[in-house]
């Protein structure tokens, strides 16, 4: 079976972001100079393709779906780790918004957020997908 | 009529329910209404189309900018979440 355990899951270091977001609130990192700009959008994208990676791996369980298999998934422990690093990245979101910058590279960054973002919605929809599973199946069988 | 809730919806109506104006009597009464009269207009439902991660997918307003996403079906329903607008429009962008 795919491995859906919180502790297999590929996230960036929680550390990093919790980190990275304090000094953005704090002003401490410039976000208005072109090249931290440009090295941000860097960082994030790797937390991109991390989240990408993960939805991909999600989408494989979905079509591979073994329903035994699903029961033994502990989705709050899941949550709690996917819900902490959304909630960091949302904050970060509203963090980087104050700067409102209207430049092409940090409108890049942005994009990059979003769609990470998105990733993190469709995670939750995957994982979604599987408990609604499990439970029409556990009512089927009642 | 069965109500059924996954995990995450129950995490999210914990967040929900330190809203000011959204009790759990609240978020009761409208699946109540929606049982009773699904096109109540306060309810302001909603069928969403096309998402492969949910089936036969509703949702419905609880009150200012709070929504309920469910899965509807013959004898029951399953929530899958609960929260404001921007967060629900987020969980329906790409399902």
């Amino acid at each position: 079976m795919i491995a859906l355990k919180a502790t297999a899951t590929p996230f960036t270091p929680t550390s990093l972001l919790n980190e990275f977001t304090i000094k953005v609130k704090n002003r401490v990192i410039d976000m208005t100079d072109k090249a931290i700009i440009i090295s941000t959008t860097k960082i994030f994208e790797i937390v991109y393709d991390e989240s990408l990676r993960y939805v991909n791996q999600l989408l494989k369980a979905k079509h591979l779906f073994i329903i035994e298999d699903m029961k033994t998934i502990d989705f709050d422990s899941i949550y709690d780790r996917l819900e902490k690093e959304e909630e960091k990245l949302w904050e970060l979101h509203t963090a980087l918004q104050k700067f409102n910058s209207k430049s092409g590279h940090y409108l890049q960054l942005f994009e990059v957020l979003d769609n990470t973002l998105n990733n993190y919605a469709k995670m939750n929809n995957i994982l979604g997908y599987f408990e609604s599973q499990i439970i029409q199946s556990e009512l089927k069988s009642a | 009529m069965q109500t059924h809730e996954t995990t995450k919806y129950k995490r999210e109506l914990k967040k929900v329910l330190k809203a000011p104006r959204i009790t759990q009597e609240k978020v009761n009464d409208t699946i109540d209404l929606f049982f009773r009269d699904p096109s109540n207009n306060s309810l302001d439902t909603k069928t969403i189309k096309g998402c492969s991660d949910y089936t036969n997918l509703h949702q419905i307003r609880i009150t200012g900018d709070y929504r309920i996403l469910f899965e509807l079906f013959d004898e029951y329903i399953i929530l899958r979440h609960i929260g404001n607008h921007n967060y629900i429009e987020k969980r329906t962008a790409d399902c």
